[in-house]
């Protein structure tokens, strides 16, 4: 090509190193300057055929090497190949030196503006001069580096090393320096160019080179000699800032800032910094921000509890569950508080805990339970570990209260008969859907009991009341209670439930089979209704005293016993008259526009008919037709004597032996339908006792078959570990007391089912 | 001879009782206020304080089989064995524990699984009489402090696991008079554990050092 085509550039060189060189440095010189104004394709050429040609010539020229070596006439392109890359390298540290030189006339951010600058222009020169050394790369740079040869890069990687080496190992503190200040200033509200040390961070980043793979990049420049300093000066400028505003500041406010500084440090991250720093930098900012004042903020956390500061709270929540172990202690704060909360609100209700209506009790509890599971929703985002510590202080005070200590079966006594309100036909109707929600809120408290087997004494007692006098007020709610019991405690808890349930459906169809059956005899019966109880099924017993129905009853009675042997050969019958009632009229009454109707229980209706003969009648004479004991007796009378149906003859005394009744035709009432049928508090206060013995009863059996079962299946095994076990499978009915085992245990080693082996062991006896 | 005369008490249906087994005892040169005494019915395996007369000649029939032929149905033999016995009791921890063991089934009504308290404790003092000073430790007198301790409660009658439950404890007690060997998870009889509390609520042992909290 004719050399004026060069635009000033010397003639092509021939293969000699030095002319080679400064034929190439000129053009090199260019690039690295004044890239800007361009480059023709004459220059490009010329330089990339020079390179060529250098390294293909097979004379070494020019400079003394190492041709003394063996076999070293057919590397001789490699040769001229290193001597080029070493001129390249020294070109590149000498324009380096200058760039170092210059720079300290900048400082902050003029010296960022120039050190970007001339990494920019620097590093797109190399991507020409990379270009135009291709051949350099594909031969002897390819060749040098497959023999595993140290330190030799292609020409853009070498570039980058005589950065890093040179000018980096030089400038990039100062250059930190100015980045570190445009930060804080950022941090003081000031508003900078944060493109600046973007282009910085991209430019720490460019020059982590992997040593072993210069394909590949590492973070290590970038994360020794940015991340480093950067969150070192972060967290010294944010102790100093915290240290101060928190003395002059309240906590609740110190919540805020350092909630806003976290904000904005993340923001941070994503407008200008490498995502890299992400992690670390919330680490460094969660340290000095909230660990370093933990303490601080969780004494804060009582006054905000006392004061239901929700939104505080979350704000706390929020900071401490981003430090470890952060949330432990407010979790422990917040179970005891809300212990206490349960406690008090208990004891509020509980001035008189014999007279306490359990709606009223029940209440109590689920007001706090709703309140404090509202703030574990609200502020705590429903965090399972605060909602155990909400269960956990629930579960406290449901159980040991102010109302408990006059017996611990109190609240599974109370829920159970707040049940049986909701559940009994009333005259306040309430709606179902409210029926079904208040289930639910039973439910909730229910959760919570620990003497589960208490409430399924008391609940199915009542639930034997309602079905028996049929004042459930309905099936459904009933049902429905039935199936969530059963979902909570597994269809072992309910089956007796449901089965009283199926006994009264059936006898339904019984009663009309039995109506039908009565017709076709033609025979004139009563208007009965009769209900088939399962023994063993419903807590029922039979009566106390004998009894002797009135002939109008027990003809129908024996109708209908005989109906159902027809139907049910072989099963026995047991009358409960204790639980029968009825309906008589009244039409002996003088001045009555019509007929009173009384509502009696059979042993009344008893007593009454007795007046049907004659209009006076002794307790002996009642007494020996009837066949009661005075236990069922007495009381039946009194209530006729308090509602002045029978009046008690003058001078006959007290209720008892010599006492004349006789039947007030006087009497008067503002209703037609008079209920005599009432019971007495003392007899409600017996069963309850019952109740409560037989639990006793109960509870031991329950964890005598329990250890049996265990160690039926383990055959041998430690004392305590049988105690665990025991407790384990026993915990879902009640809390066994460790004693109460032990007990237990003495008694099956006294009856020989179990004995004592050596070192604190039990075995089992078939 | 002799042991014919001697055993000429028997009563209706050829059984020794209580008073027939005291003189017999005596007669054999044992001192039936000690421990001697279940020494005899051990050997004899009495129970319910009744020594049937088959129970009797078997007894010593099956002590003729055990020793060899060596201890003949002579008094005398009798007499020396039963010395070497008793001394074997002092000696001898194993022995001891059986002698322990069978006193149980021989102090216990015919019929009945428990042993009345009075004999219980009468048993006690007289068998933690010859090794273990009547059950006293330096400090404390457990036996005294353990028949306080049922009288106050009212125990009737002592089970069986109770029986020898209670030697187990009674020799712990004498290696650690503190009682930081017990602890409430452990597998002693409830009655030993209402013990324990009941010493220490008496300031009779320490309170309940913290490890057993």
């Amino acid at each position: 090509m004719p050399p004026q085509a060069f635009m000033g550039m010397p003639p092509q060189p021939k293969d000699d190193i030095e002319t080679t060189w400064n034929y190439l440095q000129q053009g090199i010189t260019r690039i690295m300057l004044n890239l800007q104004e361009g480059i023709d394709l004459q220059t490009y050429m010329g330089i990339y055929t020079a390179v060529h040609n250098f390294c293909t010539s097979q004379k070494a020229v020019g400079f003394a090497l190492a041709t003394t070596v063996v076999g070293a006439s057919q590397r001789g392109a490699h040769l001229l190949g290193e001597d080029l890359y070493k001129m390249l390298s020294d070109y590149l540290t000498e324009h380096l030196r200058g760039l170092i030189a210059e720079s300290k006339a900048h400082t902050e951010e003029a010296l960022l503006a120039f050190y970007i600058r001339e990494w920019q222009r620097y590093t797109d020169a190399a991507k020409y001069i990379h270009h135009l050394f291709r051949y350099l790369n594909r031969h002897w740079v390819k060749r040098e580096m497959d023999e595993g040869k140290k330190n030799v890069y292609d020409v853009y990687t070498l570039h980058l090393v005589r950065w890093r080496d040179v000018l980096f190992a030089q400038v990039s503190e100062k250059v930190m320096d100015a980045v570190l200040k445009l930060v804080e200033k950022q941090r003081n509200g000031e508003t900078i160019e944060h493109n600046q040390i973007k282009q910085v961070v991209d430019s720490f980043v460019s020059l982590g080179l992997d040593e072993g793979d210069s394909s590949k990049t590492t973070l290590d420049v970038y994360r020794f000699n940015f991340e480093r300093p950067f969150l070192e000066a972060t967290k010294v400028f944010y102790q100093n800032e915290s240290k101060q505003f928190v003395a002059e500041n309240s906590v609740v406010e110190y919540m805020k800032k350092a909630e806003a500084r976290l904000d904005e440090e993340e923001e941070r991250v994503k407008i200008y910094l490498h995502p890299d720093i992400g992690i670390p930098l919330k680490k460094a900012c969660n340290q000095v921000l909230i660990a370093d004042h933990s303490n601080i903020l969780r004494d804060e956390f009582q006054v905000l509890l006392d004061n239901d500061r929700e939104e505080d709270m979350a704000r706390m929540y929020n900071l401490l569950s981003r430090i470890p172990d952060g949330l432990d202690p407010l979790r422990t704060k917040f179970e005891t508080h809300v212990r206490n909360a349960g406690l008090a609100a208990v004891a509020k209700v509980a001035s008189d805990a014999d007279k306490l209506e359990p709606k009223v009790y029940v209440d109590a509890l689920l007001e706090i339970h709703t309140q404090y599971q509202g703030l574990v929703k609200r502020a705590f985002t429903d965090e399972p570990e605060f909602t155990r510590s909400l269960d956990n202080a629930c579960r406290e005070f449901v159980n040991r209260n102010e109302v408990c200590k006059s017996g611990s079966n109190k609240s599974p006594e109370l829920l159970a008969k707040y049940s049986d309100v909701l559940l009994r036909k009333s005259g306040t109707g309430v709606e179902d859907a409210e029926l079904e929600n208040t289930l639910v809120q039973i439910m909730t408290v229910f959760k919570y009991i620990e003497d589960k087997d208490v409430f399924q004494k008391f609940y199915s007692r009542m639930l034997a009341r309602r079905l028996v006098h049929s004042n459930s007020s309905s099936d459904d709610a009933e049902t429905s209670m039935i199936s969530k019991l059963k979902e909570a405690c597994g269809f072992e808890y309910t089956n007796k439930l449901q089965r009283m349930f199926q006994d009264m459906q059936i006898s339904k169809d019984l009663n009309t089979g039995f109506k039908e059956h009565v017709q076709s005899l033609g025979a004139k019966g009563l208007d009965s209704a009769y209900s088939i109880l399962g023994t063993g099924f419903w807590p029922l017993q039979a009566p106390g005293t004998n009894f002797n129905p009135p002939e109008e009853i027990s003809a129908d009675c024996d109708r209908f016993a005989r109906f159902y042997k027809n139907k049910h050969e072989g099963r026995k019958l047991t009358w409960l008259w204790q639980l029968c009632k009825g309906e008589v009229k009244a039409t002996y009454i003088k001045n009555a526009k019509m007929p009173y109707t009384f509502q009696v229980s059979i042993y009344q209706m008893a007593i009454l008919l007795l007046f049907n003969e004659k209009s006076k009648n002794t307790y002996d004479e009642i007494a020996s037709t009837t066949q009661l004991n005075s236990e069922a007796l007495d009381p039946s009378l009194g209530i006729f004597l308090k509602a002045k149906v029978l009046c008690l003859d003058p001078g006959s005394g007290k209720i008892g032996p010599g006492a004349t009744f006789s039947l007030n035709y006087e009497f008067k009432n503002k209703k037609y339908r008079v209920n005599l049928n009432v019971g007495m508090k003392s007899e409600a206060r017996q069963e309850e006792a019952e109740t409560n013995k037989t639990i006793e009863e109960d509870r031991k059996l329950l964890l005598q078959s329990a250890i049996v079962r265990i160690m039926k299946a383990r055959k041998r095994m430690k004392h305590q570990q049988l105690v665990s076990e025991t407790i384990n499978q026993i915990r879902a009915r009640f809390v066994p007391k460790v004693s109460d085992i032990k007990k237990c245990i003495e008694i099956l080693l006294d009856k020989e089912y179990l004995e004592r082996l050596d070192d604190d062991e039990i075995g089992y006896l078939a | 001879d002799a042991d014919e005369s001697k055993t000429s008490r028997e009563k209706d249906g050829g059984v020794l009782d209580l008073e027939g087994i005291v003189t017999y005892g005596q007669s054999l040169d044992l001192d039936m206020g000690s421990y001697e005494s279940f020494v005899l019915t051990d050997v004899l395996q009495v129970e319910g304080f009744q020594i049937p007369r088959q129970g009797f000649v078997s007894g010593w029939k099956r002590i003729w089989m055990e020793t060899g032929g060596r201890v003949s149905a002579d008094w005398n033999d009798h007499e020396k064995f039963l010395r070497s016995r008793a001394d074997l009791v002092r000696k001898d921890a194993s022995h001891f524990k059986r002698v322990y063991a069978s006193t149980f089934v021989a102090g216990r009504e015919p019929g009945s699984r428990e042993l009345g308290m009075e004999l219980g404790l009468r048993a006690w003092s007289t068998l933690f009489e010859p090794t273990m000073h009547g059950w006293q430790s330096a400090n404390v007198d457990w036996y005294d402090a353990w028949r306080e301790y049922l009288t106050e409660r009212w125990a009737r009658s002592v089970s069986k696991d109770l029986w020898n439950q209670t030697l187990v404890f009674a020799a712990k007690t004498l290696q650690d008079e503190s009682l930081s060997f017990w602890s409430e998870e452990q597998a002693w009889p409830a009655i030993i554990d209402d013990f324990v509390v009941w010493c220490r609520a008496r300031g009779i042992v320490p309170a309940a050092a913290s490890g057993a909290a």
